[in-house]
This record gives C-alpha cells, sequence and structure tokens, in this order.
C-alpha cells in the first residue's frame, strides 16, 4: 500500500550527494588564519583582490613571507594598482601572470613572470612547480581553481584528476608541512555539490557582503 | 537599553567546513546556537541532532513553527532518534486546535505573533519539559537576516539576552535556533549574541 506521507518525507526523486558542515570562525579565525599551513580550498563569493590581500594579511602575519600568485583572473598591473592601496603586510609577492601572457608578449620582470594560460590541471601542476623551484616561496596562491574546474556539477573524471593534482602537489612541494598551498575557487557558478573534503587539509569560505546594512548592538 | 547604529558597510564571515570534526565540535555544544540551514527536510535535522552531545541523554524541547507534531512523529517513527526524548510545542497545527490538549510528548499552541510570544512559549515548555535542549524551527518566521528591520534587530537581541539571563538560563543547555537562509543572501548575521553560527549545505540532485 502506497503511503504518501512516507514518500513526501524521503523525497525519493532527490538524491542526497553531498551535506557541508561550516562553522562561523569568530575568535578563532587568528588561530586558524593566522597560522595557517598546508593544502587550503579557499571558496569565495566573487570577492575582490583588494579581500584577498585582507586574507593573505591575517597569515603567519609576524614572518617575512614569499608569496607565489599564479593568477588566472588578474594581470600582474591589476594587482600592482590594488597593492598601492591596499599594501600586503610583512610578505613579498611574486606574481605569475597567466592574464596578460595571453594577449601579448610582456618581458618577464623581477617580481612577475608572464606565462600562457594552463589548459588543465597538468598543466598547472607544471606551472606550479617550475615557479616553486626558482622561486622557494613559503605561501602559493592559485587564483583560481574555478577556471579549471566546476565543483557544482564535476564528472568523476574531473574529480578523480582533481585528487591526482591534490596528491601530486603534496608529494612534490617539500617543506609543504611547513608551507601553505591556497587554492581559491569563486562559487558564483553555482551551489558546490561536491567538496574534495579528504585531499585537502582545511577548507574555508570567505564571504564578503558589500554595503550591508549593520547594526551595533 | 539596546542601542542601534545603522551605517553602510561591508561585512565578511569567514566560515570553516568541519565534516571530519563533526562529531567533536557538537559533542559538548551549549549555549545559543544559530543554525543556518538550506530549506533543509525533517530527516535531514534528525540526521544533525544525532551528533548533537552524543552519548548524553537529553530532554529535547522541539517548538515547531513550520512542521505539524503528525508529521514530525511519522518522520521520527521512519528515522528514530537515539538518546534523546523529544517533546513538542506545535505550533503549526495549532490553528487547528485552539484549545491546548495534552498529549503525552505533545502541547499545541498558536502560533506566536512575535518574538516576545515566543519567550512566553518557550518559558511554557521549560516548565513543562525541563529540557536540556531547547530547538526553535524556524527563526526566519520572525526575522529575515536578508532585510532586517532596526525593529527587527533590536527585537532578535533582546530576545536573546532573554534568554541567557534570567528565569530561562539557558548557558547550562543547548538551545538551537534554526534558520532558513532561502530567503536571500544573509547580509548580517548577530554574531555578538550567539555562541557558536553553524551552517548546513545539502546538495541534492
Amino acid at each position: 500500500m502506497s503511503l504518501p506521507w512516507r514518500n513526501n518525507l524521503l523525497s525519493s526523486k532527490q538524491k542526497i550527494v553531498q551535506v557541508h558542515y561550516w562553522k562561523k570562525m569568530m575568535k578563532e579565525t587568528h588561530e586558524v588564519v593566522g597560522k595557517l599551513h598546508g593544502v587550503v580550498l579557499l571558496i569565495h563569493n566573487s570577492v575582490e583582490f583588494s579581500d584577498i590581500i585582507d586574507f593573505l594579511n591575517k597569515i603567519r602575519d609576524d614572518e617575512q613571507l614569499l608569496v607565489v600568485y599564479l593568477s588566472l583572473i588578474n594581470s600582474y598591473s591589476r594587482i600592482r594598482e590594488v597593492l598601492k592601496e591596499n599594501p600586503l603586510k610583512s610578505k613579498q609577492l611574486f606574481v605569475v601572470d597567466c592574464v596578460s601572457g595571453f594577449v601579448v608578449e610582456l618581458k618577464d620582470i623581477h617580481d612577475c613572470v608572464y606565462r600562457k594560460p594552463p589548459i588543465n590541471l597538468d598543466e598547472l601542476k607544471e606551472l606550479l612547480l617550475k615557479n616553486i623551484a626558482s622561486q622557494n616561496p613559503d605561501i602559493v596562491v592559485v587564483d583560481s581553481m574555478s577556471q579549471l574546474i566546476n565543483f557544482s556539477v564535476p564528472t568523476e573524471d574531473e574529480l578523480s584528476k582533481f585528487y591526482l593534482f591534490l596528491h601530486s602537489l603534496k608529494e612534490n612541494i617539500l617543506g609543504l608541512s611547513e608551507d601553505s598551498i591556497i587554492l581559491l575557487y569563486d562559487d558564483k557558478i553555482g551551489q558546490l555539490q561536491n567538496l574534495p573534503t579528504i585531499s585537502v587539509d582545511l577548507i574555508l569560505k570567505l564571504e564578503v557582503i558589500r554595503d550591508a546594512p549593520r547594526w551595533r548592538g | 537599553m539596546l542601542e542601534t547604529l545603522k551605517e553602510t558597510n561591508s561585512s565578511v564571515n569567514y566560515w570553516k567546513e568541519i565534516e571530519k570534526n563533526l562529531s567533536d565540535e557538537l559533542k559538548n555544544l551549549r549555549g545559543i546556537v544559530l543554525l543556518i540551514h538550506n530549506s533543509m527536510e525533517f530527516t535531514d535535522i534528525i540526521d544533525f541532532l544525532q551528533h548533537v552531545r552524543q552519548g548524553q541523554f537529553l530532554n529535547v524541547l522541539y517548538i515547531s513553527l513550520v512542521r505539524s507534531y503528525d508529521y514530525i512523529k511519522k518522520a521520527l517513527e521512519l528515522k528514530p532518534l537515539d538518546q534523546k526524548r523529544m517533546m513538542f510545542i506545535d505550533c503549526v497545527s495549532g490553528y487547528a486546535f485552539p484549545i491546548e490538549e495534552n498529549l503525552d510528548e505533545a502541547f499545541y499552541h498558536k502560533p506566536p505573533q512575535n518574538l516576545d510570544e515566543m519567550k512566553d512559549i518557550i518559558r511554557f515548555g521549560i516548565e513543562k519539559t525541563n529540557a536540556d535542549m531547547i530547538i526553535i524551527d524556524s527563526l526566519s518566521q520572525f526575522i529575515s537576516f536578508t532585510q532586517p528591520t532596526e525593529d527587527g534587530i533590536v527585537e532578535l537581541y533582546e530576545f536573546l539576552r532573554t534568554l541567557k539571563e534570567g528565569t530561562m538560563n539557558v548557558m547550562q543547555n543547548t538551545v538551537l535556533l534554526l534558520y532558513d537562509s532561502k530567503l536571500g543572501v544573509m547580509q548580517n548575521l548577530p554574531k555578538t549574541s550567539m555562541d557558536l553560527i553553524l551552517r548546513i549545505e545539502i546538495g541534492k540532485k
């Protein structure tokens, strides 16, 4: 016999793909971000580059660190412009600009190299490894993984390649336990169905809401 | 008295994914907890509650403004909740049962019109059940964090303050305030008045 309420309760037509639990960081933000190490996936809601600088400024702010910033979104000139208004404290930035390199051939300079954008994770890995080898950074930022993978509707093949990519990063980059690789991901594409919870050390979400009405109690 | 000041600014929220440590995070859950979700089903709420203060036997008072006791009872038959004695104040069927009827584990009540009336319902529930945990489903019935009014925020802070102080003194216990985020982007969360803010995103296809 059919039980309508039972069907309703089970919502059998919809299958749960994944459940994500998030904790709003309050006092522990300093603790968690301040001591950031390992492979970190930083999901954000289309934040601006200045917000990313704010985030980077919170990381290990008592150390002088070298950051390799592999950019698939912002050009070196744009990054420099924003840095004038929002300086990066206690960190030196080395940019791998994969935006301008696509348009016109530019000469590498002391704090930037121009490269063509990687078209898949293998190429991204190669590009990362080359620049890590030449710069020996403390922090590596990839902005952004959303250019290469979509966690809203990933295929099994895409996920498996992504896991391999993460695994390979961990294996090939010596001293990772002391260093950080921050993979930015813009979630504007849609709700995230699959998060690589096993293969990364930490998943954070940064939400910046502009022009929000604020109340002080 | 609570003073509010409205100004235009940006709000920054950092969230940490806690699936790996979920049991640790929830095993000693105390205080006022805001649980934001994306329209989850009651069976998903049961899954979440299984993790809360695991290993302890708890009296749970569930004040429902969105689901009837009848519906909840059937869901619990399908998916039982371990080590928790659930008692309900059904403010949905209250329309159909204007006179309160005292059942074994459920009371009927008219839906509260505001948070002041909700306080009275909580007091009533605490007296009747001596609950270790109170769940209000859902805060979205009273306030929208998408476009909150100043009055709404003042009322919410006052409500939270009353929960922490006075006769309710919930700090030894757990108060879970459910909030459905389907209303839109949450512009401002009541960070200062909550002991913890959690968010559950259930991906379905």
